[in-house]
């Protein structure tokens, strides 16, 4: 049930994309107009004939995104950044799409109809005939088996709750930034300034929490795959650019910068197999242009030093090379053929292998078999403190954590670390007096971790909220105690 | 009055300059074989080209699969 409802929320906030950019685009003019005057734009004549209103939906999300992420980092960087605001936000967008679609569906008078048929009659008469051959039958099965694969092993790991340091090293500031309504948690927590997609978590935390932030980074890939079929399509055909959008699904599918290790590395060396082809293959109409796009992209990009994960728009216009490459690769001699054939679907299935093994007891949470809150009671250790500070902490509650595992509360959160280096670099040693500066530092509870060994012992001026034992899967127990200073 | 040619002609490029119009101008503009790709009559491949290409792809899926799963 929890799943359904994160996947809810991930429609929701595609669909408030698709309401927030579909304005956009249509303002922009590029391919807005396509739906009710299918055809007539001179220089897209292909694209509507062969895989409809694909390439308006997906440009109206991709644009939808960035405008909500950068209406997330305004609300941020003026200090009004919080949950209403973005449910808000969220709202507004979700009506402009429902509205969207509605008005697409409307029917139409008798005079558009006539003309748009006469338009596409005209159009279809002037497109090129592609004399490429079809992708054969196994090879459009075995990538649709592929795809379909990996994009399920990796949804059923964006299912599962964020526990992971890697996963919570980009989720944690942005939780933060929802409770301090600016962006000073990136800087307290040295992750940089906040990007793009750091405002689609914000985003996506604010409407359900963690998961559904993960979601949202696994939708990416799906995504990516759609631009490279709208890329795709005019250049080699409908059909191969279906196979185009499956190695890039392969190839980005696990790559997520809030969630599990990497595991689209095998899809990312698929592509790397398959590059140097074009120096044999023959050139092909537009996809220079493509190549000469990304390329430039990348090296902005590295230039800058973005984030890797900013370097998967990349991605698209190489996987069409790739796939025009495995095109050419009927002009190869026959066993050579099958061999390079045979590695490169090794590399696929075998992307798709690492992306599907998900480990049982993730899987058990992500197909509903067991709940959330189990789960986070095994594997994060501060979550049971967790779970009582949200539940009786009031609104002005400071906590002072010793754990840097702190993306579960949801009240105000420093860790120990960040308040030594910015106010107390010699705490005191006698644990009254360190109470007593805590209290004067706005702290209103503690996160104690081991606190016999190493918190402050003063008693009289805690009240123990909860106490308990966490055992991590390494073996070591660690005794976690959440206290009120009184 | 027409000038003569010989004042509207512009300078004569170099040959650095001729060679880098002609690769931006191979890169940019459309490729000769536009639309029509017939697969039947492509030229094949050499052989000693294809074993290199199939060389490099084999070494990647290898040197991939090794790591993944060593």
């Amino acid at each position: 049930m929890d799943s359904l409802i994160s996947l809810a929320f991930l429609c929701v906030l595609l669909l408030s994309a698709f309401g927030l950019g579909r304005p956009l685009v249509r303002t922009v003019g590029q391919v807005a107009n396509l739906p009710r005057n299918v055809g007539q734009v001179a220089n897209l004549p292909q694209v509507p004939r062969q895989i409809g209103n694909l390439p308006h939906v997906v440009w109206s999300i991709v644009v939808g995104l960035v405008a909500g992420s950068g209406v997330v980092l305004i609300l941020g960087s003026i200090g009004l950044l919080c949950p209403p605001a973005i449910v808000l936000l969220t709202a507004a967008g979700t009506l402009c799409g429902l509205g969207e679609l509605l008005y697409d569906r409307m029917p139409r008078d008798a005079s558009e109809k006539a003309s748009t048929r006469v338009s596409r009659t005209a159009d279809q008469s002037r497109l090129p005939i592609h004399v490429l051959p079809p992708p054969d039958r196994w090879l459009t099965r075995g990538a649709l088996i592929v795809t379909g694969a990996a994009c399920l092993g990796s949804l059923l790991t964006a299912l599962t709750p964020p526990t992971g340091d890697d996963a919570l090293r980009r989720l944690d500031p942005a939780k933060r930034c929802l409770v301090e309504r600016d962006f000073s948690a990136f800087a307290a927590a040295d992750a940089g300034p906040p990007n793009l997609t750091d405002a689609w978590h914000i985003w996506a935390i604010a409407l359900d929490g963690g998961v559904c932030a993960q979601l949202v980074d696994w939708s990416i890939a799906p995504l990516l795959a759609l631009i490279a079929v709208v890329l795709a399509a005019p250049l080699v055909g409908r059909q191969w650019a279906w196979i185009a959008g499956a190695a890039v699904a392969v190839a980005a599918v696990g790559v997520h910068p809030a969630s599990q290790p990497p595991q689209g590395v095998l899809g990312g060396l698929l592509l790397l197999a398959a590059l140097p082809g074009l120096l044999l293959a023959r050139r092909l109409r537009g996809l220079g242009l493509a190549l000469i796009g990304a390329v430039a992209y990348t090296i902005v990009g590295l230039v800058v030093r973005a984030s890797p994960w900013l370097l998967l728009p990349a991605v698209p216009p190489l996987a069409v090379a790739a796939t025009w490459v495995w095109i050419e690769l009927r002009r190869l001699p026959p066993v050579p053929r099958r061999i390079a054939q045979t590695a490169l679907a090794t590399l696929a299935v075998s992307a798709a292998a690492v992306a599907i093994n998900v480990p049982r007891d993730r899987l058990a949470v992500a197909v509903g078999l067991e709940d959330r809150d189990g789960y986070l009671v095994r594997h994060a250790p501060t979550y049971p403190a967790a779970a009582v500070a949200n539940a009786i902490l009031k609104t002005g509650a400071h906590l002072l954590s010793e754990d840097d595992c702190t993306f579960h509360f949801d009240c105000r959160v420093t860790r120990v670390g960040d308040f030594r280096r910015e106010a107390e670099a010699d705490p005191p040693a006698d644990p009254a007096e360190r109470c007593e500066r805590l209290r004067a530092a706005g702290f209103t509870h503690l996160l104690l971790v081991d606190p016999d060994e190493s918190g402050p012992s003063a008693d009289d001026a805690l009240l123990t909220l909860t106490e308990y034992r966490h055992v991590a899967p390494d073996g070591v127990a660690r005794h976690y105690r959440l206290v009120m200073l009184r | 009055m027409v000038a003569p040619a010989s004042r509207t002609r512009g300078p004569v490029p170099t040959p650095a300059l001729r060679r880098a119009h002609q690769v931006v101008a191979k890169t940019l503009l459309p490729a000769p074989v536009p639309d029509r790709l017939p697969m039947e009559s492509a030229p094949p491949v050499a052989p000693w080209k294809a074993w290199l290409l199939v060389a490099w792809i084999v070494a990647v899926a290898a040197v991939a699969l090794l790591v993944q799963w060593m």
